[in-house]
């Protein structure tokens, strides 16, 4: 497996409050990584260490094969792309001029593809208008555009869809279903907007307490919410070798729990069960979401 | 570290404040002509209706003189870099594009002094702006009469005072992240700098005897009296408080813009240090600050 990022135990002390604790995470390459926690989680934190604003207090991140602290790494950043908390442009310059300072910044030779990446952005016909005068959701795509300038292979974004009506989290979504499909970036973004997250998403992270929970595929945790009955018996082993027999797939949970993912005839189920001495307690029928699945892997609390 | 400057120097040539300040600067330099011009005139008629009056002579003979304006940059300069690096540099933090530069793979020492140079190339351009200024306007009316040498030793001291300006200016900026704040501290440091410069140059300028009159003559004369200046610095004390004004960077500027130093040959030199040991400190400081 090739990881793009790897982090391990990585943890980040302001004053007595410990912002990340021993912190792992890994990203694919290739992969569109949902980063998810509620607010004050460590997501931004975690970010701002990646992105070199910030000195771990512990822990290492290699990027592309590269620790922190390598002398070649500063190189290797020039792959990263990022959208740290807020678009970092200049209010005060248009778009065109807010690229021509980070192709010199980059030292890129010719400023021939600036166009083109506001095109791609959706910000080719902003003309002079200076970024004061832009709409969040234009600033975003700026902050994405300034981003993308050196041609990333790596993409970090920080709650890109923070503050957007639904067109603009749409325009933001396809742009990076677009990156990830066309030019094979691996994109990092944090989110706690788990509808438009699960939309794009092949990978998950799910950080609570500046720690990584629990990190899965998108595939894996479909399965997981996927819809199923959940069923409460008095025999389990009883209940198996029914649903076994008719070759049903099923997990067994608990010695009086399991979940069922086919849609039986629940009479005829129950009926057959109590032949078996059998007893179905309650029957419950299961539809879990990204946002289901989330709550009940940090146990719910307050969050946006 | 060149890539920085160069994204520097190209927004510092869109920047707003940047052109006012050069602005105030020619304007600056132009009203210095005209007061001078008046000067002049005022003392060549005096000159003319009082050709015994030694005063009036060597006055007129200064306010003929371009060499006595043309460094009067130097005891403003401070302030105006304060405000250059204040809101240029500070930008950076409040548009959050420090973390641009960053997140590109620049090394933090190369942010921090890329920033430096873009002060002293301000601070360049503003001096350059005055002293342009100043040589249009005023060689036609005054002429010059200056040593080319002892022009040349001031213009190195001037250049190097620049750079100490910029050293402490974009120590303030790099190190405060907010824009306001740093913009408000940088003209605060300044300040005082400059208030501390004037208090050591007015302490060295006090003349060692001052006439005490208590007597008069029959016909109403004030008897001259001459008793020793009880604040005139002398010794030890002497000798600090003229390190104190070569040190300080205000109290350079004071020197150079009245073209009187005790020290002119060493003034570059203080400024060197001072301005290698303010970016030493501060690049050491902004390696490991965590920024947002």
């Amino acid at each position: 497996m090739e990881y793009v990022l790897t982090c391990e135990k990585l943890s980040k002390r302001y004053g007595r409050f410990q912002a990340l604790d021993e912190c792992s995470m890994h990203i694919e390459k290739g992969a569109i990584y949902g980063f998810v926690g509620k607010n004050g989680a460590g997501k931004t934190t975690l970010l701002r260490v990646i992105c070199g604003l910030q000195e771990p207090s512990a822990g290492t991140y290699t990027l592309y094969g590269r620790k922190n602290g390598d002398r070649g790494l500063a190189g290797i950043r020039r792959r990263v792309g990022a959208v740290v908390e807020t678009p970092a442009v200049y209010e005060g310059m248009t778009a065109r001029e807010n690229l021509r300072q980070q192709y010199r910044i980059l030292g890129l030779p010719s400023f021939d593809t600036i166009p083109g990446l506001l095109e791609l952005v959706g910000l080719g016909d902003t003309g002079k208008k200076k970024v004061r005068n832009f709409s969040l959701g234009m600033r975003q795509r700026l902050g994405i555009a300034v981003a993308l300038a050196g041609s990333p292979d790596f993409l970090i974004l920080d709650e890109p869809a923070n503050g957007l009506d639904p067109e603009g989290m749409i325009e933001i979504r396809e742009l990076i279903l677009k990156l990830n499909r066309e030019r094979q970036i691996t994109v990092l973004i944090s989110s706690h907007i788990l509808r438009e997250l699960s939309r794009m998403a092949t990978h998950y992270g799910f950080i609570d307490h500046g720690r990584i929970v629990q990190e899965i595929r998108a595939d894996a945790l479909e399965r997981a919410c996927r819809k199923c009955l959940r069923l409460c018996v008095s025999d389990t082993e009883v209940l198996a070798r029914v649903f076994s027999e008719r070759h049903w797939e099923y997990t067994i949970l608990s010695d009086a729990e399991a979940e069922l993912y086919e849609r039986p005839e629940v009479t005829e189920l129950v009926q057959t069960l109590a032949r078996e001495s059998c007893r179905v307690l309650t029957i419950r029928e299961r539809d879990e979401n990204l946002e289901g699945y989330y709550v009940n892997l940090i146990g719910g609390g307050s969050h946006e | 570290m060149s890539n920085l400057v160069q994204a520097g120097l190209e927004r510092l040539k869109k920047d707003k404040i940047f052109w006012c300040l050069i602005g105030l600067m020619a304007l600056g330099a132009a009203m210095l002509c005209f007061s001078q011009y008046q000067d002049l005139e005022r003392y060549r008629l005096w000159a003319e209706a009082m050709p015994e009056n030694e005063s009036y002579a060597w006055g007129l003979q200064e306010a003929a003189n371009l060499r006595t304006l043309l460094f009067q940059w130097a005891a403003v300069i401070g302030a105006v870099m304060a405000v250059l690096a204040g809101v240029f540099c500070g930008t950076d933090y409040s548009d959050g594009t420090i973390r641009n530069k960053i997140i590109a793979g620049h090394r933090r020492i190369h942010i921090y002094l890329s920033g430096f140079w873009l002060c002293l190339a301000g601070g360049v351009f503003f001096a350059a702006v005055f002293m342009g200024t100043a040589l249009a306007l005023g060689l036609p009316l005054f002429g010059w009469q200056g040593e080319a040498i002892e022009t040349a030793v001031f213009l190195l001291d001037g250049l190097l005072l620049i750079a100490a300006y910029a050293a402490l200016c974009n120590l303030i900026s790099m190190l405060i992240p907010h824009r306001t704040y740093g913009l408000i501290v940088n003209v605060f440091v300044v300040a005082v700098l400059m208030i501390a410069g004037m208090v050591v140059m007015t302490r060295l300028a006090a003349p060692e005897f001052i006439n005490h009159v208590v007597e008069m003559s029959v016909n109403g004369e004030p008897i001259p009296n001459y008793v020793p200046n009880p604040r005139y610095l002398s010794g030890n004390a002497r000798k600090l408080f003229q390190w104190l004004l070569d040190i300080l960077p205000a109290g350079q500027g004071y020197q150079i813009a009245g073209l009187e130093a005790w020290r002119p040959e060493w003034l570059w030199l203080i400024s060197a240090i001072f301005a290698a040991l303010v970016n030493g400190a501060g690049c050491a400081v902004f390696r490991k600050k965590d920024l947002k």
